[in-house]
């Protein structure tokens, strides 16, 4: 398979004037092939959220330097400038981040900041994007759609939303999407929901991933292959079932020490899992 | 986990009701909110309660009226002989020794200019406990206790991690010796690693000191580690209530049951990839 | 409407209060209306106490107040002692000019306010940022009073603008384009420094009010999906920002009209401020009261229009 995404030497500095330098990702490099997932994982502060932000140059250039390559398909997203990247940013790579709620403009229709992402990319009218919209939000399981659409994101929950920041994200078939935390503020039911829908997406589509998240539960879920991160430094990849299950790295081992945990408490596991496979 | 028999019930909570009345912003109009009601819960001597429930089920507003912050609607709440809701505010102020509460944002709940020595003498201080020497040394003994190095008693909490805050938080919440420890999403904005440690420290404390604890929580795989009983709040009511391994094992009520399937523990969803994807 | 109907309660208690106010404060400053004519050795002590009486002036406050009440309830708001004539049509008309003045230096103060504050708020990281910052703080720092003799003696010096007044004299049977350049002439100078009295707050709020929002999660989101730069701004950022800066517009009429008293006053545009400034010094009592009424009405008007704008505007104001 070949690579979609090639990341090397990606350096993230962040400056201030009141505090010195601090390198947010130092030297990483790693790769994405088309149809893949990859999982980032790590302690909050290892860089992952600054990686993902970085793909898509959304770094303000005062706060931050970023240097290094990241060849998305023979482009160096990070040697685009402001306008380039306009052209990239949601139609080849796209994001969805932690926050739903804050991720939408709350004064403006949901069923219209999708249509806008369309229009932004597309000759289509306004009322083609519209449509569009709207045969998205049955494609994330929003119904009925019609209500759905005119919704202001105050009236809707967060897995409603983070959903809609999904169909956000993929209307324009990017080949590769940035989720960066997409379930840490949803509860357990929108979660689980979020990464069935996300692997479904994935499947229907032919989508690239790459899952930033610190839980290993959610790794296991979606990930083909996790790297794993430490102040900013890749400390350890490979196949997900190997590095969960018998991590190389001491550091793995300390991050994945509650789901270690876990499994120590055979007995009640078992029975949850019997009745799941009910 | 401690090993909780079937021992004194230390809190017990009767037909608790609260409701909130709001204004709607433009029209002034008012509304009511119910946060809860119907609640009745038993909680034994050092063992460890978790009520369970997704956000906005009402689980704060409860942990508030147990912390005795709030007073409820309707009900009782027991602690050992006495229904504190009937409490005057003078035994209330005793009251208070005996359950305190530790909040999700150690930021926010502890004060940005205190040092930490401060932060922690501070309940002392309120209740008129002790001189101003044995205080401070209570608060180095408290500091040790929860693993914090000493020589950070004058530090501010912005200089210390997140962990370490909610450690701070904890070491403040036992200068007054409290039977009772309520922890609202204690653990919710810590690192897998940081939470681990918080849970060492918080069941070798339960096992020194005896302490209750009452866990609010989204997440049931913490759960499932700690609990010694399980009560799930679903649109503020109690819909289900149990101990542990019986909820996990067979959760009589549909919600748990939808709850528990959305939170399988990782070698159950290892095994179903692997299965799924002989590649 | 049971929202709107509160309010117009509320606007009406205030407006009592408000004549209240100003009725008692007037008439427990020493002195009168007749305090003038005392002064006169040619007029006798008796006269002058025959015409108090006349004028009801030695009444008490409550008396006064309450007759006072019941006639303006009527629509009748007095009679001024100075001019001889009802108040009413007396302040009609300055009315209308203060209007005139206030309204388009309202619309200069904001059309400049806007687009600026936005600008240095896209651009708060760059060099022309330190520009701006000084040249409002300079701006804030200048006297009003300072600021409008300076344009008097513009006036005066180069002849550009008319030194004061609204028309020039002579200009009946003139057509009505001559009689609005003429009008614009006159405007222009007061106006002018209405304005600039009050761009530097109305800016300093329009790029606060923006900056927040640039910085906000929504946006950069927004960005991350591929938006362009101009779409974002007026799709996205104005529409959240204008909530922040419609609850000031209701603040700034009501600076608007206290700084517009200065202006009318030193650049001699007929309007309600050079009005209340001489009846309050020779104390014709219902002139004030009625002028005063009549400031506060224009108040409350303009921040309900400003809640009404917000409810329009908002949707999470406007509750399923």
């Amino acid at each position: 398979m070949e690579h979609l995404l090639q990341v090397r030497n990606l350096t993230i500095e962040y400056r201030s004037a009141r505090t010195e330098a601090h390198r947010a990702v130092a030297d990483v490099s790693f790769d994405v092939r088309a149809g893949e997932a990859v999982g980032v994982m790590g302690e909050s502060g290892c860089g992952k959220t600054s990686l993902a932000l970085a793909l898509l140059g959304l770094h303000e250039r005062e706060c931050a330097s970023v240097s290094g390559i990241a060849m998305l398909r023979g482009t160096n997203l990070l040697a685009l400038d402001e306008h380039e990247l306009r052209s990239f940013r949601g139609e080849k790579i796209a994001l969805v981040s932690q926050e739903p709620g804050l991720a939408l403009c709350p004064v403006r229709r949901v069923g219209e900041q999708i249509a806008e992402v369309l229009h932004a990319h597309s000759a289509q009218s306004w009322k083609q994007c519209r449509a569009e919209a709207e045969a998205w939000l049955e494609r994330v399981a929003l119904r009925p759609a019609k209500r759905i659409w005119e919704a202001y994101p105050h009236q809707l929950s967060g897995g409603q939303l983070q959903r809609i920041a999904l169909a956000q994200a993929l209307i324009c078939h990017p080949e590769l999407l940035v989720a960066d935390e997409p379930t840490a503020s949803l509860d357990a039911r929108s979660q689980a929901e979020f990464i069935e829908l996300l692997r479904d997406m994935k499947r229907q589509l032919g989508l690239s991933v790459l899952l930033v998240s610190h839980s290993p539960e959610i790794q296991a879920s979606l990930a083909d292959r996790v790297i794993v991160m430490r102040e900013g430094r890749i400390v350890e990849q490979g196949q997900f079932a190997q590095i969960l299950r018998e991590p190389a790295d001491p550091y793995t081992r300390t991050l994945l020490s509650r789901a270690a945990t876990v499994n120590r408490h055979a007995r009640s596991e078992i029975r949850a899992e019997e009745f799941a496979a009910r | 986990m401690s090993a909780a028999g079937q021992g004194e019930v230390l809190l017990r909570v009767r037909g608790l009701g609260k409701s909130y009345v709001q204004r709607r912003e433009f029209t002034r109009e008012k509304f009511q909110v119910h946060a809860f009601e119907g609640i009745e819960l038993a909680v034994q001597r050092g063992a460890t309660f978790a009520i369970v429930g997704e956000s906005g089920a009402g689980k704060s507003s409860l942990a508030r009226c147990l912390a005795l912050l709030e007073r409820p609607d309707c009900g009782e709440i027991w602690i050992e002989t006495k229904d504190v809701t009937k409490a005057s505010r003078a035994e209330l102020f005793e009251l208070r020794r005996k359950v305190q509460l530790i909040f999700q944002d150690a930021t926010a709940a502890l004060n940005g200019r205190f040092t930490a020595a401060e932060i922690i003498a501070e309940p002392m201080r309120i209740q008129g406990l002790f001189g101003a020497a044995q205080r401070r040394e209570r608060a180095m003994e408290l500091m040790e206790q929860v693993g914090l190095p000493l020589a950070g008693a004058k530090k501010l909490p912005r200089e210390w991690s997140g962990g370490q805050r909610q450690r701070l938080a904890i070491a403040r919440a036992l200068a007054l010796e409290p039977s009772v420890l309520i922890l609202d999403e204690a653990l919710a904005n810590l690192d897998l690693s940081n939470q681990e440690m918080i849970l060492r420290l918080l069941a070798d404390l339960q096992a020194r000191r005896g302490l209750t604890y009452i866990y609010i929580s989204h997440d049931l795989r913490l759960v499932a580690l700690i609990a010694d009983e399980i009560a799930v709040m679903h649109e503020g009511r109690i819909v289900e209530e149990s101990g542990a391994a019986e909820f996990f094992a067979q959760p009589r009520n549909s919600y748990a049951r939808d709850l528990i399937r959305a939170m399988p523990p990782l070698e159950t969803i290892l095994r179903e990839r692997l299965q799924e994807e002989p590649a | 409407m049971k929202f709107l109907a509160r309010r117009t309660l509320h606007a009406a208690l205030l407006l009592v209060g408000v004549s209240f106010f100003s009725f008692a404060l007037l008439q427990w400053a020493p002195g009168d209306f007749l305090d003038e004519l005392r002064l006169n050795p040619q007029i006798s002590k008796q006269t002058v106490e025959a015409l108090r009486g006349e004028y009801g002036l030695n009444e008490s406050l409550p008396v006064r107040y309450e007759r006072w009440l019941f006639a303006a309830a009527k629509g009748d708001l007095g009679f001024s002692l100075a001019y001889k004539s009802p108040v009413g049509p007396l302040i009609a008309v300055r009315a209308r000019n203060t209007l005139v003045l206030t309204g388009t230096a309202m619309l200069l103060a904001w059309t400049l306010a806007i687009p600026l504050g936005i600008w240095t708020a896209v651009n708060r990281r760059g060099w022309t940022n330190r520009i701006f910052g000084a040249a409002t703080s300079t701006l804030l720092t200048i006297p009003d009073l300072l600021l409008f003799l300076g344009l008097l003696l513009l006036a005066v010096r180069t002849g550009w603008f008319p030194a004061g007044g609204m028309f020039s004299d002579a200009t009946d049977g003139a057509t009505f384009l001559s009689h609005a350049k003429d009008l614009l002439a006159h405007l222009f100078l007061p106006a002018a420094g209405l304005a600039i009295v009050s761009l530097p707050v109305l800016m300093r709020h329009v790029r606060s009010a923006a900056i927040e929002v640039l910085d906000a999660p929504f946006v950069r989101a927004a960005r991350g999906h591929g938006i362009p730069r101009w779409r974002l701004l007026f799709r996205y950022v104005l529409p959240v920002a204008a909530n922040p800066l419609i609850s000031l517009f209701g603040f700034s009429i009501a600076t608007m009209l206290s700084a517009s008293l200065l202006a009318e006053v030193i650049l001699s545009w007929p309007g309600l401020g050079p009005l209340l400034l001489e009846a309050t010094l020779s104390r014709d009592i219902y002139v004030v009261v009625a002028t005063v009424l009549l400031s506060a009405t224009f108040l409350v008007v303009g921040n309900l229009v400003s809640d009404l704008l917000l409810y329009a505007a908002d949707p999470r104001i406007r509750v399923e």
